[in-house]
């Protein structure tokens, strides 16, 4: 009978847990530097591997970390005055300028308002008198709040898994998964990796 | 005898919401982002509790730099969202602008 609900609880948790994977025994106190390794572009999107890695250099430097781009395309990251080294590795999984998003509303009828006015005149020759007469209707339509309208507009997502190595041992010690979306795509992507940086700068704090 | 008949149209004031929303959709195409907030404020008096117009609002203020405005209709789409995604979305930008 325990098991019945143990089992789905652990299933519950590890499904529910969005945290970076770190490896526990390492210490990240004696880490002196870490190498950002060139990253590829996505598929669908040439360029993007370059604007993702200007921007890991760039928060790295927003943050108030030595940045040093002495060798193209490969940036070191000064972090203390330990001596191992750490490789960060990027994967762009989603680069989308135009995701189309479609938003479906209630909208309100408010209705419309008709007003008819008739007039007659009718004048005899015995009579000296005219005779008139008017008469006025009004019809209200008193509208509706109704569903089923959508409207559209577009924007962009970006994802990105970042992964940390020991440059000696090979050894994992570090990895997350962080995605984004914003109206404008660089603004996105400065915004992902600025999420990932942060959560990279706390170890070493 | 004569017949007058005058029809006089009071007013059609139809296409309340409808408009404003098709209107700030028109206005975010064209990146005039101030002018769909002010258009999305007009289409929220009917449709307040929809979570799709908070999160285009939020991306908005977002898109302004307006972290503050853009974390309320963040939690506002949090509140009325019954989609995981959408809630999953919601929740990463809190947690974002919250850190800021």
């Amino acid at each position: 009978m325990k098991k019945f609900f143990f089992i789905p609880s652990i299933l519950l948790t590890i499904s529910c847990w969005y945290g970076p994977a770190v490896n526990e025994s390492y210490n990240f106190n004696n880490v002196g530097s870490i190498k950002i390794i060139p990253v590829n572009d996505h598929t669908y999107m040439p360029g993007s591997g370059e604007m993702v890695e200007t921007s890991l250099s760039h928060n790295f430097l927003k943050y108030g970390f030595d940045v040093n781009e002495e060798t193209p395309r490969s940036p070191r990251v000064s972090i203390g005055t330990g001596y191992q080294t750490l490789e960060l590795s990027c994967i762009i999984t989603e680069y989308t300028d135009a995701e189309l998003i479609v938003v479906p509303y209630l909208y309100e009828d408010r209705g419309t308002s008709t007003t008819t006015v008739s007039q007659s005149a009718s004048a005899n020759a015995n009579t000296d008198n005219a005779e008139t007469s008017s008469s006025t209707t009004t019809k209200i339509d008193g509208g509706a709040i109704s569903s089923g309208s959508k409207i559209n507009y577009t924007r962009a997502r970006v994802g990105i898994i970042l992964k940390m190595r020991d440059k000696d041992t090979g050894s994992l010690v570090w990895s997350n998964s962080y995605w984004y979306s914003g109206l404008e795509l660089h603004r996105t992507t400065e915004i992902c990796v600025r999420n990932g940086i942060n959560q990279v700068r706390k170890l070493f704090q | 005898m004569r017949l007058l008949s005058i029809f006089i149209l009071a007013g059609i004031l139809c296409g309340g919401t409808n408009n404003a929303l098709s209107k700030a959709s028109a206005a975010m195409k064209a990146g005039m982002y101030k002018e769909a907030l002010g258009h999305i404020s007009v289409a929220q008096k009917t449709d307040e509790t929809n979570p799709d117009v908070y999160r285009m609002k939020a991306l908005l203020h977002e898109a302004l730099d307006e972290p503050k405005l853009a974390l309320s209709a963040w939690k506002n789409c949090l509140k009325y969202s019954m989609d995981e995604f959408m809630s999953s979305e919601a929740k990463i930008h809190i947690q974002s602008l919250s850190a800021e």
